[in-house]
């Protein structure tokens, strides 16, 4: 009982004080957490609806792409480095490792939500409702989200202990997926059997479709067995990415 | 009752002679024929110590006290043997891990308590008695970045010995702030060894480890030579490192005398 309870103070305690130390050294403080993404989008909307003559609709239907990208670049670079980060801790006291991983992608997903919110607002300027009728798609696509993005920390942040320059490989990797994902273009727009390798390939594309049609009623849900298809492949993803971090453990601190 | 059993332990480390950091060199490497050094540190040791002993480790630099140490704390696992420990096991290989200079003293009281395993609620009550000992009640709310650096290592010191633990792995923690303070933590030890905890300290302090433990553990060529008399033991260490012996400890004054006094 007293070890649960320090497990999880010791969660709270490196999610607290990283948050707060990101912004430490700031006049506005934890403020710059809201201005940054308000003034992106302050600036999208104007360009697409004014300058381009696009539609509200398009320039909201945009920002959730870029919103779930962000998330996703943020949790893959903050996994990357997070086990580096704690190293002096990890070479002094034997703790349970993974909470490193949990506090690092759990300050992704409050930064992701904190952006969602303020994006919320924007949408409810514009007249629609914050979320679509079938809301359940957009909680479902962000648990999917989330669960990928741990399998994937608990992958890289042991690799780049050993590769330092796996940080590079995977900048180029980011940028690639942020182009086979579409966020500024409609998957439907593609060649068939590129859309197809992008959706086999790309789980962000998926998700993404998941998550619009949880926010916007006239975006139809993708099908049932492909959403159970991609929800066990994250799941597998995930669960092997635990055990090779759990693998790796008794040998981290000679990695450093 | 043993507090800490080692049977035949053995633990090297692999020196590569070109450390692979980035992918091409790692790339390349797996065409090419690895050359690795193997340092082995520790070579079958077998040792045990029992509970409420108070144990030093001493040593030339890179002898492998730090890596025993480490293994005893499971930072490390053993490439052979086992290690069994009774109770609860608290590390300090160093003091104040994790504290971070941007935060305040209160708030590194609870990062620094909670990476070694206290939980809040029992920080939260031992709160006022932690700043107090550290003699910084005046100064808790300041950032870290401001305390000289006596403070700060007075303040993990407190909060280090608020744990409460069966098991304590000390890395030079010894001789930590002034006379006053220093005088103040020899009481705090010697608490502790009233109290039956088992302490295994490391130490380049000989008269240290002459004068608080009961045994000493030499470490030299990867074996662990065991010494109940402390002063024979930190001889033997002496001499390997070319050095004349020391005299006997002089007669320590019993209690009634010193109360006198």
């Amino acid at each position: 009982m007293l070890l649960m309870n320090n497990y999880l103070d010791l969660l709270r305690e490196f999610f607290v004080t990283d948050f707060k130390l990101r912004y430490k050294h700031s006049y506005l403080g934890l403020l710059w957490v809201v201005i940054k993404p308000l003034a992106y989008y302050a600036v999208l909307f104007t360009i697409w609806t004014s300058l381009f003559g696009n539609t509200v609709n398009f320039a909201s239907y945009l920002m959730v792409g870029i919103l779930v990208i962000t998330y996703f670049s943020e949790g893959v670079q903050y996994g990357l480095q997070c086990l580096q980060n704690k190293r002096h801790i990890i070479l002094k006291v034997n703790f349970s490792r993974e909470i490193v991983i949990f506090s690092t992608i759990a300050i992704a997903t409050v930064n992701y939500l904190i952006n969602f919110t303020i994006y919320g607002i924007f949408r409810t300027v514009t007249h629609e409702h914050i979320f679509g009728t079938n809301w359940g798609y957009f909680v479902l696509g962000l648990v999917l989200l989330t669960e990928l993005l741990l399998g994937i920390a608990f992958f890289i942040s042991v690799v780049s202990i050993r590769l330092t320059d796996i940080k590079h490989l995977v900048e180029l990797l980011l940028q690639l997926i942020f182009w086979a994902t579409p966020i500024f273009y409609k998957i439907e727009r593609l060649p068939s059997n590129i859309a197809h390798y992008l959706t086999l390939f790309n789980p962000l594309v998926l998700i993404l479709d998941i998550m619009r049609a949880g926010l916007f009623n006239d975006h139809a849900p993708p099908s049932v067995s492909s959403i159970l298809i991609i929800a066990m492949n994250i799941s597998i993803f995930t669960i092997l990415g635990y055990f090779y971090f759990k693998k790796s453990l008794p040998k981290l601190a000679e990695y450093f | 009752m043993y507090a800490i059993k080692v049977s035949n332990l053995s633990k090297s480390f692999k020196i590569p002679h070109h450390k692979q950091t980035s992918f091409v060199e790692y790339l390349l490497g797996l065409f090419k024929k690895k050359q690795v050094d193997t340092l082995k540190v520790l070579d079958n040791v077998s040792f045990s110590i029992e509970q409420g002993e108070t144990v030093g480790i001493i040593g030339q630099n890179g002898s492998g006290k730090s890596t025993l140490l480490k293994l005893l704390a499971s930072i490390y696992s053993p490439d052979k043997g086992e290690i069994k420990t009774k109770g609860r096991v608290v590390p300090f290989l160093e003091l104040g891990v994790g504290f971070n200079p941007e935060l305040t003293g209160r708030e590194n009281v609870f990062l620094n308590g909670i990476i070694l395993g206290m939980p809040r609620k029992y920080l939260k009550k031992k709160f006022d008695e932690i700043v107090a000992f550290a003699e910084l009640e005046r100064f808790i709310d300041l950032r870290l970045k401001n305390y000289s650096s006596g403070m700060q290592v007075r303040l993990a010191f407190s909060i280090a010995f608020m744990s409460d633990a069966d098991i304590y792995l000390l890395d030079e923690v010894f001789s930590v702030g002034d006379i006053a303070f220093q005088e103040k933590s020899k009481k705090i030890f010697q608490g502790l060894k009233a109290r039956k905890k088992t302490l295994v300290l490391v130490s380049h302090s000989l008269n240290t480890v002459r004068e608080f433990c009961e045994k000493v553990f030499l470490v030299t060529d990867g074996a662990v030579k065991e010494y109940t008399d402390t002063t024979e033991g930190v001889n033997a260490y002496r001499k390997v490192m070319g050095q004349e012996p020391l005299p006997p400890l002089p007669l320590v004054p019993s209690k009634e005398e010193t109360s006198v006094m």
